[in-house]
């Protein structure tokens, strides 16, 4: 089962972008984009019908928990497949055979219903926390270095070299700026049109 | 919520290319999703079809896009392929034809459906949407109508603003080249747009000509060497260009290699499990012809091919812009530069970058001497061209054709401020309507 998870989890980062989370029993957590994925593995050496349809029942409850659902199966349990349920119930199907890990239908997207999300309040409060605590450490980023900014040029006013520009470089950490800002890509951060465009006026 | 904080969310950006259309939110990092920039019109398809159809919102939206959604509605159509519409030609919709606007407004739909969005801090995404530097204003106001369309369908709650990037701009974004030409080489035409900061729209020179021509030479090497059968299939044909095309570094030294070592460069292809296609070394040298038509068509093989009426090269008029057919991609850079300001010409041209699918050639081993890629290609037609500007000229290929610009896209949509309000002379703000 690690191997299988594993397999499918390094296949998803690698050929689809996907983001692994977590997983617990045999339902793996990944991340789209925005979109929560869940990953219901049923990988078995033998299928029946009866067999599939539980599966596929299984996996449809968590539908409402995730943007989508993906069920993964051995190429084996592909005779046994409705593809009309399939798509009734929206969800995605990956195959997964000779060490290889095939998504052959992402599944449909769609909202999760907040209504029925089952609220883990410790979660919340700890994301919550993190997120003033990381807010307040780059506020205080930004008035450090002002302040150093500030005692650096006072020290060395008057010095022959300093420029007016200098005199009156502006207070930085009026707004957010791309590198304080969590989540930005890379390649946008290390991006010199972000700072060009970002002076556009009108 | 501060702007920045927000868009690092929610901008989304749509590639409208001819073949792919590209899309997905800047949380995707760098790879887009991707389908093909077409539609199943469902009027077109047989009732026996139709009823097949449970979706009743589908039946009255009357439009299937998707790769995994169209083939549930072909099976059993006559001529199912031909049912497709592709709405782009060239980068660009026509004015009056609803079927591909139809089609342009699915794809839309179809790639917001596929980000839903249930947090509480959403108020609508970013959109920037990238087209050809040859898009008219027409397109441009009809792309933002399809968009106030959906954001209605949304309850108002999908969209917050929308804006238009040219796609030769969102490829020098995500080089981070903020001078340089970019020469992106498509199916149809070749744009070849200066940029300094901005896209010196003034400058954009385009040619007409791209991968199609080179198609068009490859059927009719086919059709002299005795396939014409098979030359009807544009896949075949398609295959047997990019294994059998290449791209001289001099037209006439090649050709004369080519014919007094005709075994070199004889070749085989195969097609299909039981058709192979063998250019016969008399022929070997005609594989040079493949790749020179994109880079300059002047010469007198060409001139034959057209006068027997087996070859188009003339100019056309996409939109608005005039598409030159025999002008070569050399003096098509110099009547880029002559149009920008004299200071930043030298600048942009040692920062070349050349990307789309007509410019990817491959060299084979032991083939050097006479076959190169595009990059060295363009170098040696400019220096030879222009000798005096030889010294400054530097190009290189993008580092990912496929994603380049939507990535580029999602970088202008996460900088470009808010306040900063549409304008349709600069092309450039966001358009907002609530």
């Amino acid at each position: 089962m690690e191997y299988i998870r594993a397999l499918i989890a390094r296949s998803l980062e690698d050929k689809y972008g996907y983001r692994y989370l977590s997983h617990a029993g045999n339902v793996m957590e990944m991340a789209e984009g925005m979109n929560r994925v869940a990953v219901y593995i049923a990988v078995d050496d033998m299928y029946g019908e009866a067999e599939v349809n539980r599966y596929m029942a299984e996996a449809s409850t968590l539908r409402e928990r995730y943007n989508r659902v993906i069920l993964a199966v051995h190429e084996s349990a592909l005779p046994f497949i409705d593809p009309s349920l399939l798509e009734r119930t929206g969800l995605g199907l990956l195959v997964v055979s000779n060490g290889n890990v095939e998504l052959k239908y992402p599944g449909k997207a769609s909202p999760i219903a907040v209504a029925v999300q089952a609220p883990n309040v410790e979660e919340i409060v700890e994301r919550k926390v993190l997120s003033v605590l990381e807010r307040e450490r780059a506020r205080m980023f930004e008035e450090v270095k002002r302040l150093v900014s500030e005692l650096v040029s006072e020290t060395l006013r008057g010095w022959p070299g300093e420029t007016s520009e200098q005199r009156e470089a502006p207070n930085p950490g009026q707004a957010e700026t791309p590198e304080s800002v969590e989540g930005v890509p890379q390649f946008i951060k290390e991006n010199q049109w972000v700072k060009v465009l970002r002076s556009r006026k009108r | 919520m501060d702007e920045t904080r927000y868009k690092s969310r929610y901008v989304f950006a749509e590639d409208f290319g001819t073949g792919y259309f590209k899309f997905g939110p800047i949380t995707l990092g760098e790879n887009p999703h991707m389908v093909q920039s077409r539609g199943l019109i469902l009027r077109d398809l047989p009732e026996s079809v139709k009823l097949r159809v449970r979706d009743r919102a589908l039946l009255e939206r009357g439009v299937v896009v998707g790769d995994e959604e169209i083939p549930k509605y072909l099976s059993g159509v006559k001529d199912a392929a031909r049912k497709l519409k592709y709405p782009l030609k060239d980068g660009v919709v026509k004015f009056d034809d609803e079927d591909s606007w139809l089609v342009v407004r699915e794809l839309a739909r179809y790639a917001f459906d596929k980000f839903p969005v249930s947090e509480a801090g959403f108020e609508g995404w970013y959109v920037v949407i990238a087209l050809s530097s040859l898009a008219p204003d027409y397109m441009i106001r009809r792309i933002f109508a399809i968009h106030e369309e959906l954001d209605r369908w949304h309850g108002g709650r999908l969209i917050k603003a929308v804006t238009v990037v040219s796609q030769p701009l969102a490829v020098a974004i995500a080089e981070n080249a903020v001078d340089c030409i970019v020469i992106e080489g498509g199916h149809g035409n070749i744009q070849i747009a200066p940029i300094s900061y901005a896209l010196i729209r003034e400058g954009v020179v385009a040619l007409n000509r791209g991968g199609a021509e080179a198609n068009a030479v490859t059927r009719e090497i086919l059709r002299d060497i005795g396939y014409g059968d098979i030359a009807r299939e544009e896949y075949v044909v398609e295959l047997v260009k990019r294994e059998m095309g290449l791209v001289p570094r001099k037209l006439d030294g090649a050709i004369r290699d080519a014919k007094s070592n005709p075994d070199k460069y004889a070749k085989r292809v195969r097609v299909s499990p039981i058709t192979e296609v063998e250019v016969p070394p008399e022929y070997a040298w005609t594989r040079f012809l493949i790749g020179e038509v994109v880079f300059d068509p002047r010469h007198d093989v060409f001139e034959s091919y057209v006068e027997q009426g087996r070859l188009k090269i003339e100019d056309a008029v996409v939109g608005d812009a005039v598409l030159y057919g025999e002008m070569d991609l050399a003096s098509g850079i110099v009547e880029s530069l002559k149009r920008v300001p004299v200071e930043i010409q030298e600048r942009i041209l040692s920062n070349i970058i050349i990307s789309g699918g007509a410019f990817k050639w491959d060299v084979p081993r032991g083939l050097e001497d006479h076959a190169v890629d595009s990059v060295t290609k363009i170098g040696i037609m400019v220096r030879d061209r222009f000798p005096n500007i030889a010294h400054n000229v530097s190009a290189r290929t993008v580092k990912d054709p496929q994603f380049s610009v939507w990535r580029g896209s999602i970088i202008y949509g996460f900088a470009l401020p808010v306040h900063v309000r549409w304008n349709e002379q600069e092309r450039e703000g966001w358009h907002v309507w609530k």
